[in-house]
């Protein structure tokens, strides 16, 4: 086996990057976009800026509370689609889990957060949201 | 503070490494341990910028790599302090390491992403408190869409079992994830035996011609980013 690789100047340039392309649909645009924001490399972090240390701890203890909303809104759907809850039970629900929404949004907005930031990733199990 | 930036980890360390340079112009050295040696470079600091010149630096580095070895190729922004760390590393997961190399010994990752439009009656977005009457109302929007997204998964599924089944036939190792977001219908990794890459090549452009209203996304051949199960870090 020849070694001569290591005489040979390597280098990648734009033509490399396009010699990857294997396939791409016309309609590539809205997926491409898609993935800009998935970020899977850069997953979201809690931002514990000693600077912004009360947004931080905001987006920390939201993510929290976004996260037990979801497993409570989940666990009524299964209640209601299978009929172990009454009218009135589900008014009850309906109502709590309004509030709930609109608190949310007014506490994301008193801590400049939007809803990506609270949108973390649980490992196999995916984004929160 | 310098460290060292990891490109990757490679067999035959009594080769002579590529003549390629690292990230920031800085040339590439092997850390040997036994049979097995982490490919590096020095970096000012303890971080690397995400920028498109990095990245190319990186997959420059482990492509150069790869065209006289094998290599496990490190995730993009790996660093350490400490040489011997590295090493320490190596030499802990020996076993490990050299099991990911035969695994992916003569094989590429080729990429795979495949978006779609949900359907346009199933509501994907949460129901706003402002818009419902009652809380039975807002109860019937949330379980509108707890039963759409249910839906959406179940199409989705079926959607990427017929796409990626002559795919996954001509790989010895398939990772997919099916509707990691509503608008992303798949995303896979595929490691193929080189010789495959022309035949996986022609069945993917299939793809995009009997599925015309996706918009399919395939990249590679790359180094098996996928494949590689991490060790014990020290």
């Amino acid at each position: 086996m020849s070694f001569q690789i290591a005489d040979t100047e390597y280098s990648a340039t734009a033509e490399d990057v396009d010699s990857k392309l294997i396939c791409a649909s016309e309609n590539i645009a809205a997926l491409t976009e898609e993935m800009m924001t998935v970020r899977a490399a850069t997953p979201n972090r809690v931002v514990l800026d000693p600077d912004k240390v009360e947004q931080g701890l905001a987006q920390l203890v939201l993510t929290v509370i976004e996260l037990l909303r979801q497993l409570m809104e989940r666990q009524a759907m299964h209640r209601v689609e299978h009929g172990t809850i009454d009218d009135a039970a589900i008014e009850r629900l309906g109502l709590a889990f309004m509030r709930l929404d609109e608190r949310m949004i007014e506490l994301k907005e008193t801590f400049g957060l939007r809803d990506e930031d609270l949108n973390i990733d649980l490992g196999p199990l995916g984004k929160l949201m | 503070m310098e460290s060292l930036y990891v490109y990757a980890i490679a067999d035959q360390p009594d080769l002579d490494l590529p003549n390629v340079k690292g990230i920031g112009d800085m040339p590439i050295s092997g850390l040997r341990a036994g049979d097995l040696m982490a490919v590096v470079s020095s970096i000012d600091g303890s971080t690397v910028p995400l920028s498109r010149a990095n990245l190319l630096c990186h997959e420059r580095v482990i492509e150069a790599l790869m065209i006289a070895r094998t290599v496990l190729p490190a995730r993009f922004g790996t660093t350490t302090d400490h040489a011997g760390r590295i090493q320490k590393t190596l030499t802990i997961n020996d076993d490990c390491y050299r099991a990911n190399l035969e695994r992916v010994r003569g094989r590429v990752e080729i990429a795979l992403r495949v978006g779609w439009e949900p359907e346009a009656e199933d509501p994907v977005a949460r129901p706003r408190a402002a818009d419902a009457t009652n809380g039975r109302s807002y109860m019937q929007a949330l379980l509108e869409r707890t039963q759409g997204s249910r839906r959406r998964r179940t199409m989705a599924e079926e959607l990427a079992a017929s796409l990626t089944t002559g795919l996954a036939e001509l790989s010895d190792a398939v990772v997919e994830k099916v509707m990691p977001t509503p608008q992303l219908l798949l995303k896979a990794a595929y490691l193929v035996r080189r010789e495959h890459v022309p035949e996986i090549r022609r069945r993917i452009e299939a793809l995009r011609v009997t599925y015309p209203a996706l918009a399919i996304l395939a990249t590679g051949p790359w180094p098996a980013y996928s494949f590689v199960e991490e060790g014990n870090v020290t």
